[in-house]
């Protein structure tokens, strides 16, 4: 139960609080996960980051950067948002809801079904971190969402500043499966690469992420990754998209719930993450296979 | 804290608690139209305001977040008592229903219409993402925002986006303001809980854990001493009577085979403790520090674990009739555990608890055996239903309290008579000392007809003295609430080459959970409105219905029709793909059609021999002949991408209106002072305008404008007795219940009027705006002039018209739903992309709120059948309880295309040729989507939901 709300002024505040009370606090940005109800997220002290100016999309030669409390809806209707960010940002299926939600918060939380992760991972995001350093002092750090999702306990007092997407050409795209939009999620599969169009080698830096209901360990991280797979697919040893199926298939681990067998989550994995390889190819004018 | 911001134009200073939730700081602060309909969930909308001009979920936000900012709630949109345009344009259009959160939807159009003044449907659907209506199924706010689009450009704008009948009439068939919509769209007092006055006591119900299990210890002690507990109710103190919580008319054929708390435990979510205190967080405490010892028993989840030989026994209680016991009773009752208490029946059900059989019934006509044997071709199958929640946005909720030495209880019910009967008896009074005024329903859908609550929060206010305000969370709601029986039906048919039907056999198995809650009629509802709709003249059903300890179950809109219907649609279907025949040209050969006698009803009666009926009015064949060119039935459509396959069905669908025998609808009118009439319905409007249905009866009837016409209903002290809204009755039974007051009442005006006028009463004739005159000499005398006549010290007295209405004569709405989905045969995917449901409803009486009902059926039933479901692990509790995950359809599941559409028929039973609407609706999507399935990909699936997943077993991908 949240007793004590502190709205702050700067990044500064926000960390010095945050230190003074460790895993008690939490930095509240649209509230649609700590607000709710069964929140898996029980802080007694909330900092309320909306005065820091963490609102902003900024554009630059490299690519975007998103304040952590743009909102889903913020980015949606920014003019430039690329389109399979946007089917990713729609996973929200509510505009209500998506007019709060942020995309730091949507990360900072790492739920297991968090609508943004796979998508996140699979473009290979950099997260803009402020800390407070030995000496008290301020600063910031790039980390690679990778490790951010990885390794939780090493951020857990970090606030999230800026979301990076530096790597224009690379694809990556995410597919979401639950029986009705806004029910809950069965598995959601991200995918991304840098496709060549005429290198030998295709495609390299593979990310595969899997969330979603009852999928993959979670331990250590919060999003399910496949790196012997990501590894085969880079070398060539994994070349069609029905090998790329079996394997991701194999390979994921699934529990049986309300949301579908195991089975068919192993299922939809491995067809998710071939489709979104058959596409990355297609885009890359490689056809659908090589 | 306090916290500063502007409410509505006026700055405001909040004081509150840091973590609480804005929509309950709202709330107290008295914008009572920001409501509650998920917990905080942040999924159905119910509190949405706009905070700088974006709307947001009020509950999702805590107070400080709001701090400086522009604060929009509901209340804001009225200008006085004038509505905004919007809100208007959703009343005109019929989307406010049972309007719980319209005033929600009016502040998200209001966004919509601010951000965009010529929104697209992608744009409209977007705005309404995040709101979840159950009752209008979202097709109309379409409409509702081209009226107010069009509106705001010209003010003077009418539209004609509806369609009207009956044009020798005034104001049946046409499309005018639903009574209550002004106040609901408004936002304005009208619900149970407006109703709770500062300082009531709050009941917190300490639930069970277990499925199954005897209370073997309860302590109280503790938490009695909680600073402001003022008691706590258990299996130790409360009325040692036993009583069926199923609103039907009496003798129920339901058993009453539940105390108020029972020593036993019967699933979870069972009641074990009721703490009454003066606040939320008191009534929390002492919950928690009731001390509970169990003994837990293996629990029985599904019929074939209710059926096992050696099966736990859910009720091995001491079994009582009523009225005709039979001859071994006491043999029956030897082998008992007292502590499973009583089951009563009124009369024999063929119940037999102790193998966990509550209720069953066989029936038939002709000779099944010769059919089958004159069959060229016979098959063979079974349907399984699954357990689906209601999800009214208003969870089940009660405000009780004394007024002297009587009971008031404010109710969001369907049935106000009966609940007065049940809590009467469940708290050892007599009726006259209950007073039940039913409120505005935000959504019933049956769940509403039973009594959930009512029966204890009144107890504790009659006890305690103090006025006792009892609701279920949305979690309770899921476990303890009445719900859609599982069943599994067993179909065997029989029909020659040419594919007339020789024989039909139905086996239906049902599991009503704990308690008996309409264990023999909703299951035997799964016959009546399947059978008849087929002519054969060798039917056999049997019906049994097993105990168990899932969450209890009882009615939900359609009764068990969407089941029977299932099945029956769905083997027709099959039968027709054995016979390598189409579909529609096999239901069109063994349809029903007008002057048809229905002798199968004779032994479908509700526990009672029924009555055959003649078809009187059938509108079957021009659904399907509008139907199959609407969806150009015949042609196969292929989709661009190879891996999707698309394919179509066609189901037809019937009901009742109301139960002619057994229900009962009373009214009257009085004639004012003015010349103005104030109407008292017994009718229970559930938010599908039955308040609207009487009083343009009244308003017809008497030749007046129905704003000279006023209502109250559904309050047990100052309106006549009705049997309630359910079985689809209430235009049928409670509307020409107000219609005969009217004309008796009419007949007294005239009477007067001709002593008034000096001529025989046979001259005479009333017109608009409320007049007599004579047709041969021309003479007048106006309504005002009569009342003033007779309340003068010299006059008769008051005029008041009165009925009664009851009947033998059935009227059946008949309708065809037709479909066509897309199915991804990579993923199991269903999309819905076409959906027209044809219903003939005879006339429609309020054109807009039927269309709104059809909506609404189809939806829910949509929702059924591809994602709903409550899932219950080993031990009998449900993993899914809450809206998300329990996965009800949002605005971005209606179908590509979606038309209702009104067959016009005029039944001579019917007011005005009127037939029910609400319930068919929901019969047709299940079948009809499966059997398109079929049509698609060739998988036949025979279970609810159809999931994506089942098509990949289907496909043998899994």
């Amino acid at each position: 139960m949240i007793e004590n709300y502190v709205r702050v002024s700067s990044i500064k505040e926000a960390l010095e609080i945050k230190a003074l009370h460790g895993a008690k606090a939490g930095y509240l940005a649209g509230g649609t996960d700590i607000n709710r109800l069964n929140t898996l997220h029980p802080y007694a002290v909330v900092i309320d980051l909306q005065d820091l100016g963490l609102n902003r999309i900024d554009e630059n030669e490299k690519g975007f950067e998103l304040g952590s409390c743009v909102t889903f809806q913020q980015a949606l209707d920014w003019k430039s948002v690329p389109a399979d960010f946007s089917e990713a940002l729609r996973y929200a299926g509510s505009r209500t809801l998506r007019n709060s939600a942020t995309i730091g918060g949507n990360i900072a939380c790492g739920l297991p079904d968090s609508y943004l992760l796979p998508f996140l991972t699979a473009a290979k995001v950099r997260l803009i971190l402020a800390d407070i350093g030995s000496e008290e002092l301020e600063h910031e750090e790039s980390v690679p969402i990778r490790e951010f999702t990885e390794h939780p306990e090493m951020y857990r007092d970090s606030l999230i500043v800026r979301v990076v997407f530096d790597k224009p050409g690379r694809f990556a795209a995410s597919q979401r499966f639950s029986k009705s939009v806004q029910g809950a999620v069965t598995l959601t599969a991200g995918f991304g690469a840098d496709f060549s169009k005429t290198d030998a080698r295709p495609l390299r830096n593979v990310r595969i992420a899997l969330g979603g209901t009852g999928v993959g360990s979670h331990e250590g991280g919060t999003v399910y990754r496949l790196p012997d797979i990501e590894s085969a697919l880079s070398e060539g040893v994994i070349q069609t998209a029905s090998e790329l199926q079996e394997v991701v298939s194999k390979a994921t681990f699934a529990v049986s719930d309300f949301t579908g067998s195991a089975e068919y989550k192993k299922y939809l994995a491995g067809t998710a993450v071939a489709q979104l390889y058959s596409r990355g190819l297609e885009k890359a004018g490689r056809g659908s296979e090589l | 804290m306090d916290i500063s911001c502007i409410i509505n134009n006026r700055k405001k200073t909040l004081s509150c608690e840091a973590g609480e939730s804005l929509q309950k700081v709202l709330k107290r602060e008295g914008y009572i139209a920001v409501r509650n309909s998920d917990d905080g969930e942040g999924f159905a909308g119910s509190d949405t305001i706009l905070v700088n001009g974006i709307p947001k979920y009020a509950s999702l936000l805590i107070p400080g977040q709001i701090a400086g900012c522009d604060i929009t709630t509901p209340e804001g949109l009225t200008k006085g008592r004038e509505l905004s345009v919007i809100q208007q344009a959703m009343v005109d259009a019929g989307v406010v229903q049972s309007g719980f959160n319209s005033p929600a939807a009016a502040l998200l159009l209001t966004d919509l219409l601010d951000r965009d003044p010529n929104p697209t449907p992608e744009a409209v659907r977007d705005a309404l993402s995040g709101l979840f209506n159950r009752a209008t199924g979202y097709k109309q706010f379409y409409n509702a925002v081209e009226l107010a689009k069009s509106r705001l450009e010209n003010r003077a704008y009418h539209g004609d986006i509806i369609p009207e009948f009956r044009e020798e009439l005034k104001h049946v068939g046409k499309v005018k303001p639903k009574i209550d919509g002004k106040k609901l769209v408004a936002g304005w007092k009208s619900f149970v809980e407006d109703m709770v006055e500062p300082g009531s006591c709050i009941l917190t119900m300490v639930t069970s854990p277990h499925a199954h299990a005897y209370i073997t210890a309860i302590d109280c002690k503790v938490a009695l001493n909680v600073e402001g507990v003022v008691d706590i109710i258990t299996w130790e103190n409360c009325p040692d009577t036993y009583y069926g919580q199923a609103g039907q008319g009496f003798p129920e054929p339901s058993p009453y085979d539940r105390r108020m708390f029972n020593r036993k435990l019967r699933h979870v979510g069972d009641r074990v403790a009721a703490v009454i205190a003066e606040t939320e967080e008191a009534g929390r405490s002492a919950a928690a520090l009731i001390s509970v010892e169990y003994e837990i028993l293996t629990p029985v989840l599904s019929i074939d674990a209710a059926m096992r030989e050696n099966a736990p026994i859910v009720h091995k209680s001491f079994v009582e009739y009523a009225s005709g016991a039979p001859d071994n009773l006491d043999e029956y009752n030897a082998d008992i555990d007292e502590r499973d208490g009583k089951v009563i029946y009124q009369f024999p059900i063929h119940g037999d608890p102790h193998k966990n059989i509550a209720a069953g019934v066989s029936g038939g006509i002709g000779d099944i055996d010769k059919g089958f044997a004159d069959a060229d071709v016979v098959i063979e199958r079974e349907y399984e239903t699954s357990q689906i929640q209601c999800t009214p946005l208003e969870t089940h909720v009660v405000y009780a309290k004394m007024n002297g030495d009587r009971l008031v209880i404010h109710a969001s019910t369907q049935v106000p008579w009966h609940l007065r009967r049940i809590v009467a008896a469940a708290c050892g009074i007599s009726e006259n000392m209950i007073q039940v005024i039913k409120e505005r329903v935000g959504g019933g859908y049956g769940s509403k007809q039973d009594v959930l609550l009512e029966d204890v929060a009144g107890y504790a206010a009659f006890k305690t003295g103090r006025p006792v305000y009892y609701r279920f969370t949305r979690e309770q709601e899921f476990i303890a609430n009445s719900t859609r029986h599982p069943m599994r039906i067993g179909m065997k048919l029989g029909a020659r080459k040419d594919g007339t039907l020789t024989a039909v056999y139905m086996n239906v198995k049902a599991n009503t959970g704990p308690f008996g809650n309409h264990c023999l009629t909703v299951p035997m509802n799964a016959c009546s409105k399947a059978l008849p709709l087929v002519k054969c003249e060798n039917v056999l059903f049997d019906v049994t219905t097993y105990y168990s300890n899932i969450p209890p179950t009882g009615a939900y809109q359609g009764y068990g029709a969407p089941k029977g219907s299932f099945a029956m649609q769905m083997a027709l279907a099959e039968l027709a793909d054995a016979l390598g025949m189409d579909q529609l040209s096999l239901i069109e050969k063994n349809r029903v059609s007008e002057g048809y006698m229905l002798e199968i009803l004779r032994c479908l009666g509700e526990g009672r021999e029924g009555t055959p009926a003649l078809i009187e009015s059938c509108g079957l064949e021009e659904a399907l002949v509008k139907g199959a060119e609407l969806i150009n039935w015949g042609t196969r459509e292929t989709s661009e991408n190879p891996d999707v396959k698309i394919g179509k069905g066609v189901v037809i669908v019937q009901q009742g209106s109301g139960l002619p025998g057994l229900d009962h609808s009373c009214a009257d009118v009085k004639l004012l002072s003015d010349g103005s009439f104030m109407l008292h319905s017994g009718g229970a409007d559930l938010g599908t305008g039955l308040d609207t249905v009487s009083t343009k009866f009244a308003a017809e009837v008497l030749c007046v404008d129905m704003s000279q016409v006023s209502i109250l209903s559904g309050d047990t002290d100052n309106t006549p007795f009705d049997t309630g809204a359910y079985a689809s009755s209430g235009t049928f039974f409670s509307g020409s219940a107000s219609k005969m007051a009217a004309e008796d009442l009419r007949n007294k005006i005239l009477e007067t009027a001709a002593r008034m006028l000096e001529e025989p009463a046979e001259n005479l004739a009333v017109r608009f705006p409320g007049e007599v005159y004579s047709e041969k000499t021309g003479k007048m005398v106006t309504y005002r002039n009569i009342a003033q006549d007779v309340l003068t010290g010299t006059g008769s007295g008051q005029i008041f018209g009165s009925a009664s209405f009851t009947t033998d004569n059935s009227a059946f709405p008949y309708g065809a739903h037709f479909c066509q989905v897309a199915v991804n045969t990579i993923t199991g995917r269903i999309a819905v992309q076409k959906y027209y449901a044809l219903q003939d409803c005879g006339t429609p009486i309020n054109p807009e709120l039927a269309l709104g009902q059809v909506y609404g059926g189809v939806l829910k039933s949509i929702g059924h059948s591809l994602y709903e479901e409550m899932v219950l692990d080993e031990y009998g509790v449900c993993v899914n309880p809450s809206l998300r995950d329990y996965g009800v359809p949002m605005i971005s599941e209606l179908p590509e295309v979606f038309e209702a559409i009104l067959v016009d028929t005029d039944d001579p039973y019917g007011p005005y040729g009127a037939k029910s609407v609400s319930e068919i609706s929901t019969n047709g999507a299940a079948p009809v989507i499966a059997s398109a399935i079929h049509d698609a990909c060739g998988v036949w699936i025979r279970d609810w939901p159809f999931t994506p997943e089942k098509i990949l077993i289907g496909l043998h991908k899994l």
